[in-house]
C-alpha cells in the first residue's frame, strides 16, 4: 500500500504536505499507556474484516483508525482518549521546546501513519489471550492470582518512525516496533462539503432514516442472515400510521413501526421481523423533504427499501457483537451509517469506543423521482423483485381487499385466510371484484381462481414450482 | 530376545508420550533393564532436526520386567507413537488392575507379505483384562506393528547429542510457558522463521528472543523475572546430574559486567522452538542450556527424577547479508 499510485486525492493532500515541510521546525510526538489491553484487542479485531491496512490518526482528542474496502465501504474506530492512564501529544520546536498554544497555524495537530492494523490486532489479541490463562493454570497459586495486569504502552515519534507498542507485566516484556508507511487511502472527512468530492460518508443534512437498535438482538439476526447464504439484504422501515380495527375509516390510528430484514440467497426469499417493542427498536424516524421549504427534512409516515451486498454487509458483524448500542443512519445518495457504541465492563467511567461503518446501497431508486413525488415504496419494491412472484403489499390493504371480496360475496364465503391467491390477484384487483361478483358461490370462486393461474403459469408467468414444492410467498 | 513388562500404572509413559506425539509420527523405543528411551530422531539429518530424548526409569513404572537379548539386554523398536498413546488410554479409561506389555514375533503363517515391505515384523502386545457390570472379565488385546532395529547403522545413527560445551545455563520458571503464547502468533508468516535468542549474565541475567519481518514489524520479548543464569565449569561434563547440580548449588563466579563475551546468541527455526511448549508447559522443572550449536531443555516431569525430557534445537546459522 505504499503510494507507488498517487491519486488526486493524495496529490490535493500532497500540497498540505509541501506545508509540512514549511513547518519542518516542529515534531510532534505521541506516547501513551493504558491497561485496557483486552477491549482494544476487541475493537481492532472488529475492523480489520474490511482491510488489514489502515490510516490511523493521532489526535489530542484520541486515536482514529480509518479504513475501507473497493470504495464500497469504509470504518473509522475512534478511541477516546479516557481509556488511557496516560495519553499525551506533544509538540516541540527546533530547540526541543514544548509548544503549549495552537495559535500558530504551522503547529502540527494530528499525526497521520499507516499501519497493518491487523498485525496490531494479533499482537493485543495473544496479550489478551495469554495473560488470563496463565491465572487459571495455577488457582491454588495466589500469588498469580494477583498477578500485575499487562501495561500497554503505545509511542510514535512522527514520520519515519515505526509505531512502538510494549506489553509490559511482571514476567514478561513485549515490545513490537510496527513498521508504518503511507496510504494511500483518502481521509474522507477531510474534504467533508466539498461537492467535489463525494465521500461514502453521512450527509447528516439528507438524512432519511434514523435507528437505534438493541446490539445483541441485532447482531443474533445477522448470524442467522449469515447462516443461510444471505447473497443480498433488503432492509425495509415503515413508520405507517394505520388504522385500528376493521373498518378502513376507524378513527384510531397508530404508528406501526416496522424493521424487516429481507434476505434473498440460494434458498429464495426470508424475511426476518426485527421487534418492535420500544427497548429493543428505541427510535425509527423516517425523513422526507418538506415540500414548503427547500432542503429541509421533516419526520414523515412512510415506508423505505434499500439493499446491500450481504458478503459486505456482514462485516459489521464482529463489531456488533461487541457493541451495546447501535445506530443506524440512512441518507439520500444510498450511504448507510452502522454506528456502533462499545462499552468496556472493566472500565465503567469510559464513555465507550465508537465504530463506525459506511456502506454504499446496491442501488437507489430514489435519485430522480424522489423530486417529483415522495417515497414510492410500492413501485420500488416491485421493480426489485424481477421475477414477478413478489409484490408489495401491506397488511392493512391486504385486508381490507379480504373485507371487500366478503362484502361483495354477501359474507356467503367461509373466511379465508390470507393466501398466495389473494396475494397475486392483488395487481389486477379491478377485474378480479367483477369476477368474484360473477361466482356467487365462494367454493366455485376459488376454483375459478386456481384455473386462472394455471393459465398464468402456462403463460410462464405465475407461479414458479421447484421440486412440487411452492416457494414462500413474501407479504410485508 | 524376549520383553515381558507389567505395570499398573502407565501415566508417566502416558503424559511422556502425549508431550512428544505431535512433534513426530514413529518413535524408537529403547529398552534396558534399567531404563527406557523414547528417543525422538529424524533418520534422514540427525543433526539439523530437533531431537527428542526421554529417559525413564523402569523399575518405577514398570513391576515386573524381563529383558533379554543378545546385545547387552537392550531391545531397539520403532513404533507409531499415536497408536501406542491411544491404547494406553484405553487402559487407562479400562480400570483395569494390571497391563502387561510382550514382544511378539509376527504369526508367519498369518499375515504373510503384509508388512514385511516395511520392516514391521514384529508387534508390540498390549493386554489387561477388566470386569463389567455382570462381572463378566472382558480380556483386551492391541497388537501394534514395531520394526526391531538390529544392524549396527541404526543404532550409531541413534547417539545422543554430546553437550561438550556449554556457554550459559539457566532454569525457566513454570510461567515461562507464557512466552510461547506471545510467540505463537508470529508463525504466520512463513517466509521469515527465525527466532533469536539472546541471553546473558550481565546486569542481572536476561533472556530475551528477537523476531524479524523486514516492512512489518520488529519484537522483542524479553523475561522480567528474575532469572539466575550461570555459566557452568568448562571441565564439567554434562549428564544429568550435573546439570541439576549446577542449577540447584549456584557455585557461579558472576560475570564480568565489562565483558560483552558475556552475551550470547543463537537463531533457531521459531516452529522448532514452539514445539516444545507443551514440554515446557507440563514439566515441573525446565532448565534451558545454550551452547554454541543448539539450544537444550532439559526437563523433569516430575519433581523426581523418574523421567526426564530433554530437547534438542540445532541452532541456524543467519547469514550475516
Amino acid at each position: 500500500m505504499t503510494g507507488l499510485f498517487v491519486d488526486s486525492q493524495i496529490s490535493s493532500q500532497g500540497s498540505e504536505g509541501d506545508n509540512d515541510t514549511h513547518r519542518g521546525t516542529y515534531l510532534a510526538s505521541f506516547s501513551a499507556c493504558t491497561t485496557q489491553v483486552a477491549h482494544l484487542a476487541d475493537v481492532f479485531s472488529a475492523i480489520t474484516t474490511l482491510n488489514p491496512q489502515a490510516l490511523m490518526i493521532i489526535k489530542p482528542s484520541g486515536i482514529v483508525v480509518y479504513s475501507e474496502y473497493n470504495h464500497v465501504s469504509n470504518v473509522q474506530l475512534n478511541v477516546d482518549p479516557s481509556l488511557f492512564s496516560l495519553f499525551s501529544f506533544l509538540v516541540r520546536d527546533a530547540n526541543d521546546v514544548v509548544i503549549l498554544s495552537q495559535e500558530d497555524l504551522d503547529v502540527p495537530t494530528e499525526l497521520r501513519l499507516g499501519v497493518d492494523v491487523s498485525l496490531i490486532s494479533d499482537a493485543f489479541a495473544s496479550v489478551a489471550a495469554s495473560s488470563p490463562s496463565t491465572k487459571l493454570k495455577n488457582p491454588n497459586n495466589p500469588a498469580n492470582n494477583h498477578s500485575d495486569p499487562v501495561t500497554c504502552y503505545f509511542t510514535y515519534n512522527g514520520e519515519g518512525h515505526p509505531l512502538v507498542i510494549e506489553f509490559e507485566d511482571n514476567l514478561m516484556s513485549e515490545k513490537i516496533e510496527f513498521l508504518t508507511f503511507y496510504t494511500d487511502f483518502a481521509y474522507p472527512y477531510d474534504s467533508l462539503g466539498d461537492s467535489e468530492h463525494e465521500e461514502l460518508v453521512i450527509n447528516h443534512n439528507q438524512i432519511q432514516s434514523e435507528l437505534i437498535l438493541k446490539s445483541d438482538v441485532f447482531s443474533n439476526l445477522l448470524a442467522d442472515l449469515h447462516q443461510i447464504n444471505t447473497v443480498e439484504l433488503y432492509i425495509y422501515l415503515s413508520n405507517e400510521a394505520r388504522g385500528l380495527g376493521k373498518s378502513k375509516n376507524s378513527k384510531i390510528r397508530f404508528t406501526d413501526s416496522q424493521l424487516n430484514f429481507i434476505s434473498r440467497g440460494p434458498i429464495g426469499h426470508l424475511k426476518l421481523i426485527y421487534p418492535s417493542e420500544r427497548t429493543i427498536l428505541e427510535k425509527l424516524v423516517l425523513y422526507g423533504k418538506d415540500p414548503t421549504k427547500k432542503y429541509n427534512m421533516v419526520p414523515v409516515n412512510t415506508s423505505l427499501i434499500s439493499c446491500y451486498n450481504f458478503a459486505n454487509f456482514i462485516k459489521i458483524f464482529r463489531a456488533v457483537k461487541l457493541s451495546s448500542k447501535c445506530k443506524i443512519l440512512k441518507d439520500l445518495n444510498g450511504v448507510l451509517s452502522i454506528q456502533l457504541l462499545c462499552k468496556n465492563n472493566i472500565l465503567p467511567t469510559y464513555a465507550g469506543t465508537l465504530i463506525t461503518f459506511h456502506h454504499l446501497e446496491v442501488s437507489s431508486y430514489l435519485d430522480e423521482d424522489f423530486q417529483k413525488d415522495q417515497v414510492e415504496t410500492a413501485r420500488n419494491f416491485n421493480s426489485i423483485f424481477d421475477d414477478e412472484n413478489y409484490e408489495y403489499a401491506t397488511d392493512a390493504n391486504a385486508k381490507e381487499i379480504a373485507i371487500e371480496e366478503y362484502q361483495e360475496l354477501d359474507m356467503e364465503a367461509e373466511k379465508t385466510r390470507l393466501t398466495y391467491a389473494s396475494f397475486m390477484n392483488q395487481p389486477n384487483s379491478n377485474s378480479n371484484g367483477g369476477k368474484m361478483a360473477d361466482n356467487n358461490r365462494g367454493q366455485e370462486g376459488l376454483q375459478k381462481k386456481r384455473k386462472r393461474e394455471d393459465k398464468l403459469d402456462d403463460n410462464g408467468k405465475g407461479i414458479h414450482t421447484v421440486g412440487g414444492a411452492v416457494e414462500v410467498p413474501l407479504f410485508l | 530376545m524376549k520383553l515381558k513388562l507389567r505395570t499398573q500404572s502407565t501415566e508417566a509413559l502416558k503424559t511422556t508420550l502425549s508431550l512428544i506425539s505431535q512433534i513426530r509420527r514413529f518413535v524408537i523405543l529403547q529398552f534396558t533393564p534399567s531404563q527406557l528411551q523414547v528417543i525422538l530422531v529424524n533418520g534422514q539429518s540427525v543433526t539439523l532436526e530437533p531431537q527428542v530424548w526421554c529417559k525413564l526409569n523402569m523399575t518405577t513404572m514398570f513391576d515386573q520386567i524381563e529383558i533379554q537379548s543378545l546385545r547387552d539386554n537392550t531391545i531397539l523398536l520403532e513404533i507409531n507413537v499415536e497408536l501406542l498413546l491411544q491404547t494406553l488410554r484405553n487402559f487407562d479409561r479400562a480400570n483395569s488392575d494390571g497391563l502387561n506389555i510382550r514382544l511378539q514375533r509376527k504369526d508367519s503363517a498369518g499375515g504373510q507379505g503384509v508388512n514385511t515391505h516395511n520392516g514391521r515384523t514384529a508387534s508390540l502386545a498390549l493386554f489387561y483384562s477388566n470386569f463389567n457390570a455382570n462381572t463378566n472379565t472382558i480380556n483386551h488385546t492391541f497388537r501394534i506393528p514395531v520394526k526391531i532395529l538390529k544392524s549396527s547403522h541404526d543404532s550409531a545413527m541413534l547417539r545422543e547429542p554430546e553437550l561438550s560445551e556449554v556457554d550459559l545455563i539457566m532454569r525457566l520458571p513454570p510461567e515461562f510457558v507464557a512466552t510461547y503464547k506471545r510467540l505463537e502468533k508470529f508463525k504466520k508468516t512463513a517466509n521469515n522463521d527465525l527466532v533469536t535468542i539472546k541471553a546473558t549474565r550481565r546486569s542481572g541475567g536476561f533472556l530475551g528472543f528477537v523476531l524479524e519481518e523486514d516492512g512489518k514489524y520488529k519484537v522483542t520479548i524479553s523475561w522480567n523475572q528474575q532469572l539466575e543464569v550461570q555459566k557452568p565449569n568448562a571441565d564439567a561434563n554434562f549428564d544429568s546430574d550435573s546439570i541439576r547440580l549446577a542449577v540447584l548449588k549456584n557455585q557461579d563466579q558472576g560475570p564480568d559486567e565489562e565483558d560483552p563475551s558475556e552475551d550470547k546468541e543463537i537463531s533457531v527455526r521459531l516452529k522448532d522452538w514452539q514445539m516444545a511448549s507443551k514440554i515446557v508447559a507440563t514439566c515441573k522443572t525446565v532448565v534451558f542450556l545454550i551452547t554454541p550449536r543448539e539450544v537444550v531443555l532439559h526437563c523433569m516431569l516430575e519433581d523426581s527424577e523418574d523421567v526426564e525430557i530433554i530437547y534438542y534445537i540445532a541452532g541456524i546459522r543467519r547469514d550475516p547479508f
